[in-house]
């Protein structure tokens, strides 16, 4: 069965997709589909509906199923990590200085402005109607979880449109399903933090990976600010760890947990792997090495474990 | 002994924020946050992703590879 892939740029991510049989179109399919929740989705486009939505904080504001996902998915992933994970971090993410697209941000931007703050438990989702409100003064940022979600949805359209199988992976949050462009599992590097090898090889059936990683989109002098806000704080996390990678069911909760158990450090951040089922590496600043009881069933070779 | 109480007083401020995510997860929660964004398991009317894996654990299907198969995509973080 053939394979074929490509390459493309969205959501400010470098996007593989792979697919493995089917007719010929679906690659293309699949570049619009991104295209598309990029366009629902960015909080930089002014059009977006995620603007509209900050935009009209207060009101209720019709948006698509997609989106409507999106929104619920970001809620679940916050009541599962009590809030470390928050999709609400917006106000904190642009006083950090992140007011733009990661590949337009200047080496050192100055401290951003804004009275944004927290409240992921008051918006107000109504599935009937399609509508998502949020609450006066609170922002919504889909960041990584859009590129999660946006896996799911890209990994389910190919298989339902004819493929055997099926990887997308954006910006290193990325989904498999079905048949692997080789027998045996689908195989996926974990990129390490500190160095230049991979960290890990994993392989698996279906499933999700996803790393949050403070030495990827990070800026300022040393290299110090970076895009994993702690809302505790409302500054870039400092948990001792320089990247957290999971291995979850779907691209939205590897994603979220990754974040999650950054923030949450060690052990926390394994317990809260534990609780859900999941499976995951942590990488300590000084390249100490944390994986969960089950990441032994997905992992090939360990590169690094000293700590 | 102020500093016992406090540390005793975050401990069990970490124990109940932990039974809180887990009550959650497992889909015994009922603040409005988890009711909006329900189960993140289930196919509703709403729902895009097709999720239709089991209420109660976020594993993926694991198949650790032999050592000639080549990783065909990687995550490298963001």
């Amino acid at each position: 069965m053939g394979t074929a892939a490509t390459r493309v740029r969205a959501m400010g991510a470098d996007v593989h997709l792979l697919v493995v049989g089917g007719p010929p179109s679906l690659l293309e399919e699949a570049r619009e589909l991104v295209e598309a929740l990029e366009a629902r989705w960015s909080r930089f486009r002014p059009d977006s509906e995620v603007s509209r939505l900050n935009l009209q904080a207060g009101r209720p504001v019709r948006v698509s199923p997609e989106t409507l996902t999106l929104v619920r998915r970001a809620l679940h992933g916050a009541a599962v990590t009590a809030g470390r994970y928050d999709p609400t971090v917006l106000g904190a993410v642009l006083r950090a200085g992140y007011d733009r697209s990661f590949e337009l941000l200047p080496a050192d931007p100055p401290p951003g402005r804004s009275p944004l703050r927290l409240g992921w438990r008051r918006i107000a989702v109504d599935q009937a109607r399609s509508t998502v409100t949020l609450p006066p003064g609170v922002g919504f940022d889909p960041g990584g979880i859009g590129k999660g979600l946006a896996a799911d949805l890209l990994v389910r359209r190919l298989l339902a449109r004819g493929a055997a199988g099926a990887c997308a992976n954006l910006g290193g949050d990325l989904r498999v399903d079905g048949d692997a462009p080789a027998a045996g599992p689908w195989v996926v590097d974990v990129g390490h933090p500190l160095r230049r090898e991979p960290a890990a090889t994993i392989g698996l059936r279906r499933g999700a990976v996803a790393t949050s990683s403070r030495v990827r989109r990070a800026w300022g002098p040393r290299g110090d600010r970076h895009h994993l806000i702690d809302p505790a704080t409302g500054h870039p996390a400092r948990t001792g760890l320089a990247a957290a990678t999971v291995v979850a069911a779907e691209g939205w909760q590897a994603e979220v947990l990754a974040k999650a158990a950054f923030l949450a450090g060690i052990p926390e951040g394994l317990r809260l792997l534990a609780a859900t089922g999941a499976d995951g590496l942590l990488v300590g600043d000084r390249g100490s090495w944390h994986q969960s009881a089950g990441f032994e069933r997905f992992a090939r070779r360990v590169q690094e474990r000293a700590g | 002994m102020d500093g016992r109480r406090r540390r005793h007083a975050a401990a069990r401020s970490r124990v109940a924020a932990g039974a809180l995510s887990v009550a959650v997860f497992l889909g015994l929660g009922t603040n409005m946050a988890a009711t909006a964004a329900g189960s993140g398991n289930s196919d509703t009317a709403g729902d895009t992703t097709g999720a239709t894996e089991q209420q109660g654990s976020w594993s993926a299907t694991p198949a650790a590879p032999s050592q000639d198969q080549q990783a065909v995509t990687s995550s490298q973080g963001s």
